[in-house]
């Protein structure tokens, strides 16, 4: 009886009970996005597969350490956009035109990225920035820190709704509330700044939303299943899954430090003659093609 | 249902069950906690206990704190005493861990001692030369002429992280503790795995150096080296790249985080400086409190100009009046 009771009460969720239903493919989990008119619905209908979903602690929270990177390492929103220039996004004829405006500047070399003036990429572009991560559970809140711009998100699991209509304004990483279903985190996000996907890809407005599903699917994996919806820009919601790979680290040598964007004289920028933006002096290693040499003028 | 009333029946279904398991968890706990270093008396969640822990790995009195740190020519050579002391430290345990979760602010004046009195110059033993230097600086700012390097988007870095304003959080994992400070998204990260040091072809300044710690209960012990140059404050001494500190972290009640602070530094200091930081819990009943990004560069109140003086100051910079309801 004692046992039994012993059992009962310590009893960890384990990715196996994980409540949500998720479909194999991605035709499948790019359907299940269109079944809800908003990210709000299908994280509340989420919510409900999950029972409310659990609050972990301790032994239960999954073991996210060690240091992370996206993998594979392009800058496409949509991993599997491969060398097509267009993603997979449904746009609306005026995202669709401004997107395409885009890529004919970037063809002419003309291309504005506001991380050269050291302000952070915002979510969900946040999700495709490389360099280093960490993914840090804890009982009430999850962090998901990206290296760059020392950009940490911040999801709160402690039962806590979004904050009031009246107290909302954009913000570049919004809010996040999730909930545990087994050792997955689910995750809403609202309130965020208009931006773009990456460099050469769409824009999302100011009204865009996101579900992620995140999960430890191997010892080295963490991938992230992704629902964006903006009326505005998308004509139905845009599903990509993201993955991050846990780096080797056997000396445990490995450290992030403190991101200081302005520190870097490579990040000094320029204006070119075409009145586009340029790093000055900037170099890679003499092993790649050295980029065109930019204008002088600043 | 509201998303409040929704958290509450969560809460409520979560806190059913845990009762009873908390009894099996407990029985299960005393059969078989280890008596390893710490672990013999393992405080209770994040309270004055916890304390208790530091409070005998170090001494009480702020005159003996001193004479403690005097009696060690680095940081590096305290924090192994320390360590000695403390059998090695005791890894965290997933199922005892301190509570430091929430917002938490400091407490003091913008100076590096809080116990610093408004006549005094700094409660630091300065050598010569950054004496002098404090002594110029000082009269410069008594003339309306200073330079923060915070003017232009650079980090404090440390240890000016301890004394600097606005919200932190104190995140514990069982290898690695993040301690976040909201201005400039600071984020120091303390090893607690066991790791050292990087080896010293590897090592140069950083804003935040770098740092490794261990755990004896519930308290946090934390050696720094490797930082870059600056100063404690504004209207505080310069240090060097030499310096090293020793942090020895508490929570001593449920809203209170106390930090001892032994600051080495041969070029600047004669003997070490003691401090100590306190940090109090922000009031967050609803949830609705939140740190967001801090981008540096978007606030116009951060256009920095030059005066006429030389010095540095913002453009336009307005305070809203106190009676001001808009």
């Amino acid at each position: 009886m004692l046992l039994a009771a012993i059992a009962l009460f310590t009893w960890v969720p384990t990715a196996a009970s994980a409540a949500v239903s998720l479909p194999a493919t991605k035709a499948e989990l790019t359907a299940l996005g269109k079944t809800h008119k908003t990210a709000w619905d299908l994280y509340k209908d989420f919510e409900k597969q999950a029972n409310g979903g659990q609050r972990l602690k301790g032994e239960q929270l999954p073991d996210w350490s060690g240091t992370y990177t996206r993998d594979p390492p392009g800058l496409y929103f949509d991993i599997d956009q491969g060398r097509n220039p267009v993603p997979p996004a449904k746009l609306t004829p005026e995202y669709d035109k401004r997107f395409h405006d885009k890529l004919d500047r970037v063809k002419n070399k003309i291309e504005f990225d506001p991380l050269s003036n050291c302000a952070p990429p915002g979510h969900p572009r946040w999700l495709t920035e490389p360099f280093l991560r960490e993914f840090v559970p804890t009982p009430g809140t999850t962090y998901l820190i990206n290296e760059m711009v020392n950009d940490i998100r911040r999801i709160y699991t402690d039962g806590r709704g979004h904050v009031p209509e009246a107290d909302r304004y954009p913000l570049y990483d919004g809010d996040s509330i999730g909930f545990w279903d087994g050792k997955r985190l689910v995750i809403h996000t609202n309130q965020l700044r208009d931006g773009q996907y990456q460099r050469s890809q769409p824009d999302y407005s100011d009204q865009v939303e996101t579900v992620e599903i995140w999960e430890k699917v191997d010892d080295k994996h963490i991938v992230a299943h992704v629902w964006v919806y903006d009326p505005p820009s998308l004509v139905e919601p845009w599903y990509v899954k993201q993955q991050y790979t846990k780096l080797d680290d056997p000396q445990r040598e490995l450290r992030i430090r403190y991101w200081d964007c302005r520190e870097n004289q490579n990040n000094e920028v320029i204006q070119t003659d075409t009145g586009s933006s340029q790093f000055r002096d900037f170099t890679f290693d003499k092993a790649t093609p050295t980029p065109p040499t930019p204008a002088t003028s600043r | 249902m509201s998303a409040r009333s929704r958290s509450s029946v969560i809460r409520a279904s979560f806190q059913s069950g845990s009762v009873s398991a908390l009894v099996a968890l407990a029985a299960l706990s005393i059969a078989c906690t280890p008596s390893s270093p710490g672990a013999g008396n393992t405080p209770a969640r994040g309270t004055a206990a916890g304390a208790s822990q530091g409070a005998a790995l170090i001494p009480a009195d702020k005159d003996a704190k001193v004479a403690l740190g005097l009696t060690y020519k680095s940081g590096a050579e305290l924090y192994a005493a320390l360590k000695t002391k403390a059998g090695g430290g005791a890894p965290l345990s997933l199922d005892d861990m301190p509570d430091w979760s929430g917002f938490w602010q400091r407490v003091g004046p913008p100076l590096f001692d809080p116990e610093q009195k408004r006549d005094e110059l700094t409660t630091a033993k300065l050598k010569p030369d950054a004496l002098a230097d404090l002594q110029h600086r000082r009269e410069l700012s008594a003339q309306g002429i200073e330079y923060d390097p915070l003017s232009n988007c650079s980090p404090p870095g440390f240890p000016r992280w301890l004394a600097i304003p606005f919200l932190r959080e104190f995140i514990v994992t069982p290898g690695q503790t993040y301690l976040f400070s909201e201005t400039m998204n600071n984020l120091r990260r303390v090893y607690t795995d066991g790791r050292g040091h990087p080896p010293a072809a590897d090592a140069y300044p950083l804003w935040y150096g770098d740092s490794i710690g261990f755990w004896t209960g519930h308290t946090l012990v934390i050696h720094t080296s490797q930082v870059q140059a600056g100063i404690f404050h504004r209207n505080d001494p310069k240090y060097s790249e030499q310096l090293d500190a020793v942090e020895v972290w508490n929570k001593v009640d449920e809203g209170t985080v106390v930090v001892d602070v032994w600051v080495y530094d041969p070029e600047t200091l004669v003997e070490p400086w003691f401090v100590r930081q306190t940090y109090k819990h922000v009031s967050n009943p609803d949830g609705s409190l939140r740190v967001g990004y801090w981008f540096c560069g978007e606030n116009p109140n951060n256009t920095v100009i030059q005066t006429d003086k030389g010095t540095s100051q913002f453009g336009d910079f307005t305070f809203t009046k106190p009676d001001d309801k808009q």
